[in-house]
């Protein structure tokens, strides 16, 4: 059978109800009989002179109380409540007028259901029933109490067993639509996790070019004047000059070497910003995703940023590097914009017992107590219009504590400033590595040019 | 008559290195080169510095900066900044003030760049032998 599915007041279940199925008490004994054997029903409800149920009467129990009375059906023209009080009457239906749909069950015991017809109030008509009798059927009524028609308790029953079907393909369907919402929301939140990334990148952009402008003009300028030392190699030259000809040629190759490497680092450094990894983690080095990140920065911070370093080597996570760049780079930014972009900044990564602890440091004013709260919330700044999106710490946060299992807090330094601590799980295998681990101390100051 | 003496100041050591290979090779001056803005400050009160080629943004006193004390203290040395920054406002609001005085674009042609400091080089000598 298929499932009804009921919305609010448009009840499918009313295709079950007998709306013929009532008598009132005058019609006389044969006319009720027909019309119970007519409709093919084993119960029909009588109704007073305002269609009010008032009762209930069993075709059975009908015939029974004529037989046992008469012994025979000559005076079933008789009106009915002369003959069967007892059985009509002995008990006055309980109407709640003030229910829009009401079942009631002809004694007593009557219950109501709601409205909406819900799968528990139905239930508690169910365990209204009398227990030391049984009865089929169930009358129902309009909003006001008047006779609406006749439900049998099978069909009641099926409706119910329906109901809880429908109760549970509506949860699986509710589920699936929660599951497809939260799949939505994941979504979101990496997009908008790879939009605040790609808006930093796009801050980040005109430093970078920058930065890469100081290794390529070495090597365009190496190229030169390669082929100019070259060609004056070529002629009639002094012992002497000729020395210092390949002097030149030699540190030429070495300068064109370093310059390769540094734009080679910038590369290396944008490629694990900008890895799309959200799908899969990765074993990254904490220490290396520092000094990539510092590499990116390192045009941004200009000269009037020292970065100070005290970080241990290797440090390796399990994570998505891009994203952990994404932190640092946030955190540092905001460092850098809390500083007015002047100051010094501490790095300290050390080992602790499950986490590796970052801190980062500023030396600018820190945050105000009643702020420091607010710090992780989206869209929270100090900085004014078209400074930041407000959404790189929250980020941040998400970042660390939701993709990482790590933690992220804030605190103001005792010295001044405000630091941020970051911790990430150790890597199972590292935790029992008993050696300790060395540590690289460095004072980075940011190349410029 | 002696070398005229140029002086390159630039944090970044991979350009005073190219830099002074390159004056080296084209011309025939003594080239002094510092990655310190602060101890070019000192090199240029101690030393008769005929041309000084600077780069914009350092770390501890940037380009314009030391120009500007250079010109507080009298001196008309020509100066040739060096900077990937060309568009900061900061470089044409000084511009006429700092004179002589040149910005020159990174990275540069090595071409343009020894003709400049020749023509440069040149102004001063035949200023100083005025």
């Amino acid at each position: 059978m298929e499932t009804p599915h009921p919305t609010g007041n448009q009840i499918e279940w009313s295709k079950l109800i007998h709306h013929q199925a009532s008598f009132e008490p005058d019609q006389t004994v044969e006319q009720v009989y027909e019309k119970m054997l007519a409709l093919g029903i084993d119960f029909a409800a009588a109704i007073d002179e305002e269609n009010i149920p008032i009762g209930i009467v069993s075709f059975k129990m009908l015939a029974a109380a004529l037989s046992a009375k008469y012994g025979h059906a000559l005076f079933a023209k008789k009106i009915l409540k002369t003959h069967v009080p007892g059985v009509i009457f002995g008990s006055i239906a309980k109407i709640r007028p003030d229910e829009q749909v009401a079942l009631v069950i002809p004694v007593e015991h009557a219950a109501v259901i709601n409205t909406t017809f819900d799968f528990f109030a139905a239930q508690a008509t169910l365990e209204n029933r009398p227990k030391n009798r049984s009865f089929d059927d169930i009358i129902v009524t309009s909003p006001t109490g008047k006779f609406a028609g006749l439900i049998s308790m099978q069909d009641f029953m099926k409706l119910q067993m329906d109901m809880v079907r429908w109760q549970e393909s509506e949860l699986r369907r509710r589920n699936l639509e929660m599951n497809r919402m939260l799949t939505q929301l994941s979504q979101t939140q990496d997009e908008l996790v790879n939009s605040a990334k790609m808006a930093a990148l796009g801050e980040l952009v005109a430093g970078i070019a920058h930065e890469m402008n100081t290794p390529l003009g070495v090597l365009i300028s190496s190229h030169d004047m390669l082929e100019k030392i070259f060609d004056l190699l070529s002629r009639d030259v002094t012992p002497e000059r000729r020395a210092q000809l390949n002097h030149y040629l030699r540190t030429n190759i070495d300068l064109g070497r370093e310059a390769s490497e540094r734009v080679t680092q910038i590369i290396r450094s944008l490629r694990t910003f900008g890895r799309d990894d959200q799908q899969e983690q990765h074993t990254a080095s904490l220490s290396d995703l520092i000094t990539s990140t510092l590499v990116l920065l390192a045009s941004k911070f200009k000269s009037s940023i020292t970065v100070h370093t005290d970080i241990v080597e290797a440090a390796h996570v399990r994570c998505y590097p891009g994203q952990i760049s994404q932190v640092l780079v946030n955190v540092l930014t905001n460092a850098s914009q809390a500083m007015g972009g002047k100051g010094n900044i501490y790095i300290e990564l050390q080992r602790g017992l499950r986490y590796w602890e970052l801190s980062i440091r500023d030396t600018g004013p820190g945050v105000p107590p009643h702020l420091m709260e607010r710090i992780f919330d989206p869209g929270f700044t100090t900085k004014g219009v078209g400074v930041g999106t407000g959404l790189g710490l929250s980020i941040s946060k998400k970042i660390v504590e939701q993709s990482h299992g790590g933690r992220i807090t804030i605190s103001n330094h005792p010295d001044g400033g405000a630091i941020f601590r970051i911790e990430i799980p150790i890597l199972p295998r590292e935790k029992h590595e008993l050696s300790s681990v060395p540590k690289t101390t460095s004072s980075y100051l940011s190349s410029t040019t | 008559m002696s070398r005229p003496i140029v002086l390159i100041v630039d944090d970044e050591p991979l350009i005073t290195s190219m830099l002074s290979m390159l004056l080296d090779l084209a011309l025939n001056a003594e080239v002094i080169t510092t990655n310190s803005s602060l101890h070019a400050r000192e090199i240029l009160q101690q030393d008769r510095v005929s041309l000084l080629i600077t780069d914009y943004l350092m770390p501890e006193m940037n380009g314009l900066n030391l120009v500007r004390t250079l010109r507080e203290q009298g001196s008309a040395i020509p100066v040739l900044l060096l900077t990937g920054y060309c568009d900061e406002p900061e470089l044409a609001a000084n511009n006429e003030r700092l004179k002589p005085f040149e910005v020159i674009v990174k990275p540069w042609n090595n071409e343009h760049l020894i003709q400049r400091i020749n023509d440069w080089l040149d102004n001063t000598s035949a200023t100083s032998a005025t």
